[in-house]
């Protein structure tokens, strides 16, 4: 009897003491939609379908999939229709929820709103919204879905918007090793430890944990690209103390969305790191880091094996974000 | 008796018709008591779609006007998307002590992306997002673009060019907003080569002389 209130009372702790620590995520910005619901599925199918683009060979996902953690990942600049190229790397599709600019220069300010930007780009889907709304009326698979969804048809603008902002919301990834640390499930190795003491000191103002960015905008002091010679967020701000800062990248799931930064120059997480130790562009006067960071070889396979531990596997492949595995369960 | 209970509901279709008419009229008055409309001028004469009109030794024609009116009132906010295609009019509550002309922060951050909204009707930036809160393109032969061109698409909803323009009204009576839009016109052809197209400094700018030129008469 002692035993079983014992070991109760400690399973009470031990359970309370998860949910506290739980709570080292903050609340998201955009109401997380269930994956269950009419609307994320109907949001589902047109994320994976072409009919979207103008010439119908592009998705969203050719250029967000899932096993690159919703970026692109053979090419440096992204292809759209007509294979057109763009001006930039397709970065992941990840916790965006919590996120409250949008793009690398942060040209969109709502989820719903950044859905417009791909649909009628001339380099990514080159659409226009009517073509897009004739198409979906006319097919009773979207009609049913957006009745189901909404209760009303035929699908309008805002339908579209809200249902891939919905989806989008319901791409959470917490489920790395990091977070089962943070949750005391498991410990480090002397190895992540030691990365994760450099990742507090030398990254995490920027690349903020557990989101791994504070959603704010810098300039990491890239060398100049001539030939794209991309302004970022001064473009949209027009404030030159922000030339060349772009949108700081979550860092969640690096191993699947490679290549990096926003133009995809680099392939490999080891030049990145070497970016950082040796590469910082001094003569870039408007650059967000004013010193190289002192990160020997032996600091930097350190900091790798702590970036490694915020892979989580279960988002790369989880069945419910694909129309593959997750066939239109209502139909 | 019965007879009497009957008489109430026979009335005839003329009947019917009149007290449409008058539940209509009242209903009007007391929610959508009154018009605004927007007059674009171009110096003292007014602006006609796609006919040319003299000035500063040029001859202008306007081929697009629209401007997005937004009504703030105690229990609600109406928004229109006026072009000069349909008309230049619409209805707002009497109450209203102020309009803006324009998609300001807060309608912008908490756009439902429908009815007057929705970005079909191609007053939506959607690779700079935020609305185009007025549109005015013509043809002006002082301009060096391809056809004589000039273009200009005005907004911007973030500091520092938050470009919308507020203005007070009276209440209780139709309000007419003449605008003189052949200042905004010389500005972007002087000044930007007949085209502003994005939000930023330009659009500020011309928005600011857009505000000086208007007018408001009752
Ligand atoms: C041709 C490739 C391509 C297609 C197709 C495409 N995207 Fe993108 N996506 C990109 C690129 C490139 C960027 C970065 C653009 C920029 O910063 O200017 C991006 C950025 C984004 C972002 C911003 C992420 C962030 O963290 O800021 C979201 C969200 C997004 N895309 C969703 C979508 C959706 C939804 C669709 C389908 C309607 C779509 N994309 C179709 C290439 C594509
Ligand atoms: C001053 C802010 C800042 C600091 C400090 C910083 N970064 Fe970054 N980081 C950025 C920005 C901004 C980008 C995107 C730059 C671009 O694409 O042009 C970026 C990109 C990256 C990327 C590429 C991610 C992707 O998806 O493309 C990685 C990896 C990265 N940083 C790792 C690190 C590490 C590790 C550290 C610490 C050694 C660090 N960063 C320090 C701002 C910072």
């Amino acid at each position: 009897m002692r035993h079983i209130i014992l070991i109760s009372c400690s399973m009470f702790l031990l359970m309370s003491f998860i949910s506290v620590n739980d709570e080292y995520f903050p609340k998201p910005k955009y109401p997380i939609a269930d994956p269950d619901s009419p609307i994320v599925s109907l949001g589902r199918e047109l994320f994976h379908d072409p009919i979207l683009s103008k010439d119908s060979t592009v998705s969203c996902a050719s250029c967000h999939s899932q096993y690159n953690a919703f970026a692109h990942s053979d090419h440096a600049l992204s292809h759209g229709s007509a294979d057109r190229i763009g001006r930039r790397n397709a970065p992941s599709l990840i916790n965006l929820a919590w996120s409250e600019s949008f793009m690398w220069d942060g040209a969109s300010f709502s989820l719903e709103a950044q859905v417009l930007t791909p649909l009628t780009a001339h380099h990514e889907m080159d659409n226009s919204l009517d073509t897009i709304l004739h198409r979906l009326r006319n097919q009773t698979k979207y009609s049913n879905l957006v009745q189901k969804a909404f209760g009303e048809s035929p699908i309008q603008t805002k339908h579209v918007l809200k249902a891939i902002a919905d989806y989008e919301s319901t791409l959470i990834s917490r489920n790395s090793r990091y977070d089962s640390m943070r949750m005391h499930l498991v410990e480090f190795t002397e190895q992540e430890k030691k990365g994760y003491v450099l990742f507090k000191q030398y990254c995490n103002r920027c690349h903020a944990e557990p989101l791994f960015t504070n959603g704010q905008f810098a300039n990491n002091a890239l060398p100049v690209d001539t030939t794209l010679n991309d302004l970022g967020r001064y473009a949209i701000t027009q404030d030159s103390a922000q030339i060349r800062h772009f949108k700081i990248p979550t860092l969640r799931n690096l191993l699947y969305s490679f290549p990096y930064m926003h133009d995809g120059r680099f392939k490999r997480l080891r030049e990145v790191l070497n970016h950082y130790a040796e590469g910082i562009n001094m003569h870039d006067e408007t650059r967000s880091i004013k010193h190289l960071i002192p990160l020997s070889s032996h600091d930097i396979t350190d900091l790798m094996s702590f970036l490694h531990a915020l892979t989580d596997r279960t988002f790369i492949f989880n069945p419910a974000f694909s129309t593959k595995q997750y066939p239109q369960r209502n139909q | 008796m019965m007879c009497h209970y009957w008489d109430i509901f026979s009335l005839s279709p003329k009947h019917l018709n009149l007290l449409l008419l008058i539940v209509s009229i009242l209903y009007s008055t007391f929610i959508f008591g009154r018009e605004l409309s927007l007059k674009p001028m171009i110096a003292n004469t007014p602006v006609v779609l796609h006919s040319s009109i003299v000035h500063n030794n040029d001859s202008i024609i306007i081929t697009s006007f629209k401007a997005y009116i937004v009504i703030p009132t105690l229990t609600d906010t109406f928004v229109h998307l006026l072009d000069i295609e349909d008309n230049l009019i619409c209805s707002i509550p009497d109450d209203a002590e102020s309009v803006i002309i324009g998609i300001d922060s807060m309608q912008t951050v908490k756009t439902n992306f429908s009815g007057a909204l929705d970005p079909i009707h191609g007053m939506f930036w959607t690779w700079n997002s935020g609305y185009i809160n007025v549109k005015i393109e013509g043809i002006s032969q002082r301009s060096m673009q391809r056809n004589h061109i000039f273009q200009m698409h005005l907004g911007g909803f973030t500091a520092p060019h938050q470009v919308s323009i507020p203005l007070r009204i009276p209440r209780n009576t139709p309000i007419k907003l003449s605008i003189d839009i052949a200042p905004c016109i010389d500005a972007v052809l002087s000044n930007y080569q007949g085209t502003v197209m994005s939000p930023g400094k330009h659009a500020h700018e011309l928005m600011r002389i857009l505000q000086r030129s208007i007018t408001i008469e009752q």
